[in-house]
C-alpha cells in the first residue's frame, strides 16, 4: 500500500493528465440525459445568474431598437396622416367645387396654384391643371369665380385674378337683376361699374357673372355688394364689392373648359 | 484554503461571465471569440502545473456543461491544451508576448481542428464548411482579443517587476 501511494506521489503528474484526460472522455460517451444530469448542477450554480442577467440586457437592448422602430415608425404615420389630412381637406374642397358648379357643358379640371407672379402677388397666379389646358378659360374655385387663363403652356398657365387689372367680368345683381362690369378696385375689393344712379343695388345683394362677353359662363359667384355710393356729378354708382374667393389662400380651383367649340376667344 | 476556493470560484464566475454576457456583447455576425481558449492558455501561463492542471479541467468542464451534447469533449481538449502549453512553459522562454500570441495560434487551431473533429465524428463534408464559416473566423477574432487580453496581461507583469525591482 505503501508502495503504491509513494509510485502514485512520484507520477501524481502524469496521474493528473491521464485522469484530466479520461474522465472527459468518459463523460463525453454517456448518454445524452446521463450528460445534461451532470451539466445541470454546474448551470445551476455558474450560469443561471448570468442567463438571467443576459436575458434582461437582450430585453433592454430590443427594448432599445424596439423603440427605435416605433419612433422612426411614428414619424412615418404622423407625415401619412398629413397626407392624409392635405387630401381629405383638398377631396372637400372639389367636391364643393362639384357641387356649386353642375354645369352639364363644361369640364371641370382640377389644377393645383403653383406659385404666384412674383411682384404682381394679387393679380396673376400660376397653376398646374391635370390635363391641356387653353387661354381664356374661366377659373373658380368652391367659393366662386377667381380669375381667367391669360396664358398657357400646355398645362401649366398663368391666370388673371379677378382681384387684378387684367380680369373684367360681365356681372350682375342677383337680386335687382342690374348689370354691370366687375374690375379692380386699385387692391382694396372689386368695383361693379356701370351701374346707373337710377339702377338699384343694395348692399349684401350677391353679384354673379352675367354670361355676357362671353368669357365667362352665367351665375358664377362673384361677390357681396359691401357699399354703395351715389354722387350727384357722378352718372354711375359706386359700387364697392367684396369678392367670395379669397384670394390670399388659392390652393385647388377648377378651370372651366366648355364641351363643345371655342369659347371666350 | 478558503482564499483559494474562493479564488477558484471568482474565476468560474469570469468565465461563465466571458461564456455568456461577454460573448453575446462581443458576437459579431454571430460569431464570438473563445474566451476558454484564452482563459485556458492564461491559467497555464501563470500558474504551476499542480495548480493548472486541476483549475483547467475545472474551468473546462464549466465551459462544456453549457453545451450538454459534447460535454466531455470541449474539457478533454482543453485540458490537453493547458498539458501542452504547461509543458513548453517548463522547457521553452514563453515570457514575451510574440512567443505567447504563438501559442494562443497554437491553442485554437488545435481546440478547433480536434474538437469539430471529433465532434462531427470525422465528417470532412461537413467539417470542411464548419472549418470556413465558424472556426476560421473565431480563430480570427479570438487571435484579435486574444492579443489585447495578452498584451494587457504582459504589461500588468512588466509593471509589478519593476514594482519590486527585479527587471
Amino acid at each position: 500500500m505503501k508502495w503504491a501511494t509513494s509510485r502514485l506521489y512520484k507520477n501524481r503528474k502524469l496521474f493528473l493528465i491521464i485522469a484530466g484526460l479520461i474522465v472527459p472522455l468518459l463523460l463525453f460517451a454517456l448518454q445524452l440525459d446521463q450528460k445534461t444530469f451532470v451539466a445541470r448542477p454546474l448551470q445551476e450554480v455558474f450560469y443561471t445568474p448570468f442567463w438571467s442577467i443576459s436575458n434582461k440586457l437582450t430585453a433592454l437592448v430590443n427594448v432599445y431598437n424596439d423603440n427605435m422602430a416605433l419612433k422612426s415608425e411614428n414619424v412615418r404615420l404622423k407625415f401619412e396622416r398629413m397626407t392624409f389630412e392635405q387630401n381629405r381637406l383638398e377631396d372637400q374642397r372639389f367636391r364643393e367645387m362639384l357641387r356649386l358648379l353642375p354645369r352639364p357643358d363644361y369640364k371641370l379640371i382640377s389644377a393645383d396654384v403653383i406659385a404666384h407672379d412674383q411682384g404682381r402677388r394679387w393679380s396673376s397666379a400660376i397653376i398646374r391643371a391635370s390635363e391641356y389646358i387653353d387661354q381664356f378659360l374661366p377659373v373658380v374655385d368652391e367659393k366662386g369665380l377667381v380669375g381667367k387663363i391669360a396664358s398657357s403652356t400646355g398645362t401649366v398657365a398663368t391666370v388673371s385674378l379677378l382681384i387684378g387689372p387684367n380680369c373684367r367680368v360681365a356681372a350682375r345683381d342677383n337680386q335687382t337683376r342690374t348689370l354691370g362690369i366687375i374690375k379692380w378696385n386699385t387692391g382694396r375689393g372689386l368695383l361693379l361699374d356701370g351701374v346707373a344712379v337710377e339702377n338699384d343695388v343694395f348692399p349684401g345683394d350677391t353679384i354673379i357673372s352675367s354670361g355676357m362677353g362671353g368669357v365667362f359662363p352665367e351665375g358664377l359667384t362673384v361677390g357681396v355688394v359691401a357699399k354703395v355710393d351715389t354722387i350727384p356729378t357722378e352718372v354711375f354708382k359706386q359700387v364697392v364689392v367684396e369678392p367670395f374667393v379669397d384670394f390670399g389662400s388659392l390652393d385647388n380651383v377648377m378651370v372651366m373648359k366648355p364641351l363643345s367649340g371655342s369659347f371666350g376667344n | 484554503m478558503v482564499i483559494r476556493i474562493f479564488k477558484f470560484l471568482l474565476l468560474a464566475y469570469l468565465v461563465t461571465f466571458s461564456q455568456t454576457i461577454l460573448s453575446n456583447l462581443t458576437s459579431i455576425l454571430g460569431i464570438a471569440p473563445n474566451f476558454g481558449t484564452i482563459i485556458i492558455l492564461l491559467i497555464a501561463l501563470r500558474t504551476e502545473y499542480q495548480v493548472a492542471l486541476p483549475t483547467s479541467f475545472a474551468v473546462a468542464l464549466i465551459i462544456d456543461a453549457l453545451s450538454p451534447e459534447t460535454l466531455g469533449l470541449g474539457t478533454a481538449v482543453r485540458f490537453a491544451i493547458a498539458v501542452a502549453v504547461s509543458e513548453i512553459r517548463q522547457h521553452i522562454d514563453i515570457e514575451q508576448l510574440p512567443a505567447q500570441m504563438y501559442l494562443l495560434i497554437g491553442s485554437e487551431i488545435c481546440f478547433q481542428t480536434l474538437f469539430q473533429a471529433l465532434a462531427n465524428s470525422f465528417d470532412f463534408g461537413t467539417l470542411s464548411t464548419i472549418y470556413l464559416e465558424v472556426s476560421l473566423p473565431t480563430l480570427v477574432y479570438t487571435v484579435v482579443v486574444g492579443f489585447v487580453v495578452l498584451a494587457m496581461a504582459d504589461l500588468e507583469f512588466k509593471i509589478e517587476v519593476k514594482r519590486r525591482g527585479l527587471g
